[in-house]
């Protein structure tokens, strides 16, 4: 009786240790919630300066835009969570064929949507724990004429700057789209992730 | 009678509406929770099909739909807004029914609250004034109904016209043009073509406040019919959530830390 019960007792204390522990390694502190609240801040006041003064060049805003993606955003983890699976099938070359391809990719699609970044209202919400160690920062994003839309940062501590992870769009994951995408474009071609690396290169040349 | 004869081109309008509502950014959402691993995460048996129905929809699109929607995009924001709230409000007493059906009291007292006064102060619904004292505008469907007690979301399907669904809000749209009160109650009167009109418009106004992102994400995709596929879902899946993204598994994502990873 006795002993059943002490057993019971020793495996519950177990058990909470073991949830306590894991529950304060996978979130992040108030502090970091806070920091990463202040990098989305910061550098959406920046890419405001930099991408919308009025004299900017075609080419000029697009290098500034592809600087500010490499600073601002983790592209080796977006591209590597975006391949899926994909990415252990892949050789070294392949991969790093790909990582620079996609990261070229993501500057061509996002820096030609440029022009429509300019009428935007942004306010920066309230940030939470996401994940392992994640922080989920909200936005809100208004264009001139439509409804307010609900944009949420995904960063990530990288030593000791800030990257964005991913971006969720009204409840809508980029990272999540993408790689179903990609997923799809790879089973469609028959050549593996040499049939993605030929899509992004037509895409970026 | 009049039913019978309306309902393809009803059925035929509120799928189109909710494509476009789903196609690009705002409200909508998707499935089960995401199978983050697996990689194709939309279940699609019949993609030939739905490839084919798909590449019907673009020409539809681009000939028809499309243009028609930027030729409405040229009528003035205050009047195409009293459009689409009047449609919004003839649309909200199955938003209420199906608000009671998830056994969601809250919502559904918005929703009834909003028709009251939308309905009298609001001149039949032309101006949304309830949402100037903070009560905002959702939607419900059927499919979303279902998603709520637990239903998978089936086959991805897409319909002629329609756009991106599934098997479950297919069957969702058909259980809604059975239930929709307003039809029945405008039934053998002059505004009997107006739950239809209103429907059409509400289409192609959303379709038009979304012309842009369609457009960009046209020339942006490698693989657009697989965007689109995936955005329908997680879209949905959001939608009934009723926008909670941690419950719609949006922000439950695991990407993993790659540096501190083990090999691979």
């Amino acid at each position: 009786m006795i002993n059943r019960r002490l057993f019971a007792l020793f495996a519950a204390g177990l058990l909470a240790l073991g949830l306590n522990a894991g529950s304060a390694r996978a979130e992040a502190g108030a502090d970091q919630v806070a920091a990463a609240r202040d990098f989305i801040g910061s550098f959406a006041d920046k890419a405001q300066k930099e991408l919308l003064a009025d004299d900017l060049s075609k080419d000029e805003a697009a290098k500034r835009f592809g600087d500010l993606l490499n600073e601002g955003f983790d592209i080796d983890t977006i591209g590597r969570f975006v391949l899926g699976t994909y990415w252990r099938q892949a050789s070294d070359e392949q991969q790093k064929t790909y990582l620079d391809l996609f990261g070229r990719y993501l500057t061509s699609v996002y820096s030609s949507r440029l022009a429509e970044y300019r009428d935007i209202g942004f306010s920066l919400g309230d940030a939470r724990p996401i994940g392992n160690n994640d922080v989920a920062v909200t936005t809100n994003v208004k264009t001139p004429q439509g409804q307010p839309a609900k944009v949420e940062w995904r960063v990530r501590q990288k030593g000791s700057a800030w990257k964005i992870v991913d971006v969720v769009v009204e409840g809508v994951s980029m990272g999540a789209s993408q790689r179903s995408e990609f997923a799809s474009v790879i089973q469609r071609s028959g050549k593996g992730v040499d049939g993605l690396i030929d899509a992004l290169r037509q895409r970026v040349g | 009678m009049v039913l019978q004869r309306t309902f393809p081109v009803l059925l035929a309008a509120s799928l189109l509406a909710s494509a476009c509502a789903s196609t690009p950014k705002p409200e909508t959402s998707a499935t089960a929770p995401m199978a983050d691993s697996s990689e194709a995460s939309v279940y699609d048996p019949l993609e030939g099909v739905n490839r084919a129905v798909f590449g019907f929809n673009e020409v539809v699109d681009k000939v028809v739909i499309g243009p028609v929607a930027r030729g409405y995009g040229y009528i003035p924001y205050p009047i195409r807004d009293r459009i689409r709230d009047f449609a919004r409000n003839l649309a909200s007493p199955l938003v209420f029914i199906h608000d009671l059906a998830q056994g969601d009291g809250d919502r559904a007292l918005v929703t009834f609250e909003r028709f009251l006064v939308n309905t009298s102060m609001g001149g039949l619904g032309l101006v949304d004034i309830a949402s100037q004292t903070g009560l905002t505008y959702h939607s419900e469907d059927a499919g979303q109904t279902l998603g709520r007690y637990g239903v998978g979301s089936g086959p991805y399907l897409v319909l002629p016209i329609l756009g991106p669904s599934n098997a479950r809000d297919t069957i969702g749209k058909v259980v809604d043009w059975f239930i929709d009160p307003v039809p029945y109650a405008l039934e053998d009167t002059d505004l009997q073509d107006v739950p239809f009109g209103s429907k059409v418009a509400l289409g192609i106004d959303t379709r038009q406040r979304y012309d842009k992102a369609i457009r960009d994400l046209r020339a942006n995709s490698i693989d657009f019919y697989a965007a689109t596929r995936d955005l329908y879902e997680q879209t949905r899946r959001r939608a009934i959530a009723n926008g909670d993204d941690a419950a719609s598994g949006a922000g439950a994502v695991d990407i993993p830390d790659y540096d501190a990873a083990s090999p691979n």
